[in-house]
């Protein structure tokens, strides 16, 4: 068999440099996160408490997400420890472990999340009260929930795809090379995740999906917080479930984009014109469209609004 | 949005007044058939108090026919909760302007006497002794 492109570090040192890249944007949007944040409430008249409601919420928000990326760093460069193997071996372990080094990372985010949820005051004095209503994770996550659903259905419809069309290695995608009307032989391409890297990074898809419906579910049934209006409570709860998904979005969403890049690298250099083109586009959409997603949980710069409009509770951009 | 609220200290048991509050909401229209309630377990957890509270009040308004339980659905108001009540109160979107029952819109008269108690500075521990207390007179006198 003929291969195209043979070599696996120019690729992997191609995603090695992706994925910093997103993680680097994802380390932007939490600065400007935290920054906007913590300069105080988007309502300059919410109540003290409220405000540091918020500023806790912005503190679990900023540790889940340097957790998560230090995850994501930690087993990118897990190879690299001296007790790993060389060689080959090394340069499988690096390419395996940048594509599933997202999910470690959004697994790590969101349960971090869920542990910084269990820090909140519990309910104390003589008076308690409670809201009659029904909150459901679905309620709670929004829009955010499906559209991270999607990413993750996404993904593992592309892992099935990319599995089925693979090569028996599970590492590169093939072409037979006819000539006169006879194959004469098979042009190869790789990295192409097959089943060698699908099966882990379907293994880190579902992982995402269960750590982020159990994160989520902390963030639904957590007690109200005390001294704080519901309007208030509502707004914090929405805006760490936005915070949640918005984090578990942009880590999937690169690891799944990248993962469908790479595929149509491979399948364009074996001439399949139409998986490049659909790999190619549904990876750079998820890519971007998670991005985008991850962008809208950052809080817009203080408006000034007229002193009797009334406060917003939520504080997220639309 | 309606809510709970409970007081620790009070004499009454804070499962009498999860109870009487939800069947109070429930008698006013605040609450409509149909309408889930939140889990047992969950009501407890937001007020800090045991689950076993939360399911005794929850226990009680099912045996008053207020509400009942499933297990898929989860607590619900019943269809036939505050009947009575609804009835002679609220205002009739088919009424031109006229009480539902035909009689004095009972629900309007107890809203504006707990406003007017509550302008005069009567708590609500004050308003409910001078309904009781007239209450007992009118079956005295009945």
């Amino acid at each position: 068999m003929h291969h195209i492109n043979d070599s696996l570090e120019d690729p992997v040192a191609l995603l090695v440099l992706l994925v910093p890249l997103v993680l680097l944007a994802g380390v932007v949007v939490l600065v400007v996160h935290v920054v906007a944040s913590l300069r105080g409430a988007p309502e300059p008249l919410a109540p003290a408490v409220a405000r540091a409601a918020r500023r806790h919420e912005a503190l679990v928000s900023a540790v889940a997400t340097l957790a998560g990326a230090g995850a994501t760093v930690g087993f990118l460069m897990l190879p690299s420890l001296p007790l790993s193997p060389a060689g080959g071996i090394r340069t499988a372990g690096y390419a395996l472990g940048a594509a599933t080094a997202p999910y470690v990372g959004a697994v790590v985010l969101c349960l971090v999340r869920a542990v910084g949820e269990r820090t909140w005051p519990r309910p104390r004095g003589d008076v308690r009260t409670a809201p009659l209503t029904r909150r459901t994770v679905l309620s709670t996550g929004g829009w955010r929930l499906v559209v991270l659903a999607a990413t993750i259905a996404t993904g593992l419809l592309a892992v099935l795809l990319y599995g089925a069309t693979a090569t028996p290695d599970g590492q590169r995608v093939a072409r037979a090379v006819v000539a006169g009307g006879d194959v004469v032989g098979w042009a190869s391409a790789g990295p192409y995740p097959g089943w060698y890297y699908g099966g882990p990074i379907a293994l880190g898809l579902a992982a995402v999906a269960v750590a982020a419906l159990l994160s989520l579910r902390v963030v639904t049934r957590r007690r109200p917080l005390p001294l704080v209006t519901r309007e208030h409570d509502d707004g914090v709860r929405r805006l760490a479930a936005a915070r949640l998904l918005a984090g578990a979005q942009l880590w999937t969403g690169a690891g799944v984009g990248l993962t469908m890049l790479f595929a149509a690298l491979a399948l364009r250099s074996t001439d399949h014109l139409l998986g490049t083109a659909l790999s190619g586009l549904v990876g750079a959409t998820a890519l971007l469209g998670s991005m985008v997603v991850a962008g809208t949980a950052v809080p817009g710069p203080r408006r000034r609004r007229p002193a009797v409009r009334p406060a917003s509770p939520d504080g997220v951009v639309a | 949005m309606t809510e709970l609220r409970v007081d620790l200290t009070a004499a009454t048991p804070v499962y009498e007044q999860i109870r009487a509050q939800l069947a109070a909401l429930v008698a006013v229209g605040a609450l409509s058939p149909g309408e889930r309630l939140p889990a047992s377990r969950d009501l407890a957890r937001d007020l800090g108090v045991a689950v076993g509270t939360a399911q005794r009040a929850y226990r009680e308004l099912e045996a008053a026919g207020v509400v009942h339980s499933r297990r898929r659905t989860g607590t619900v108001v019943a269809e036939s909760a505050g009947r009575g009540t609804r009835s002679r109160s609220g205002p009739d979107p088919h009424a031109d302007g006229a009480d539902g029952a035909g009689g004095p819109d009972l629900l309007t008269d107890v809203r504006a006497l707990v406003a007017r108690a509550r302008s005069e500075g009567l708590d609500d521990a004050e308003l409910l002794l001078l309904v009781r207390g007239a209450q007992a007179e009118v079956r005295v006198s009945g």
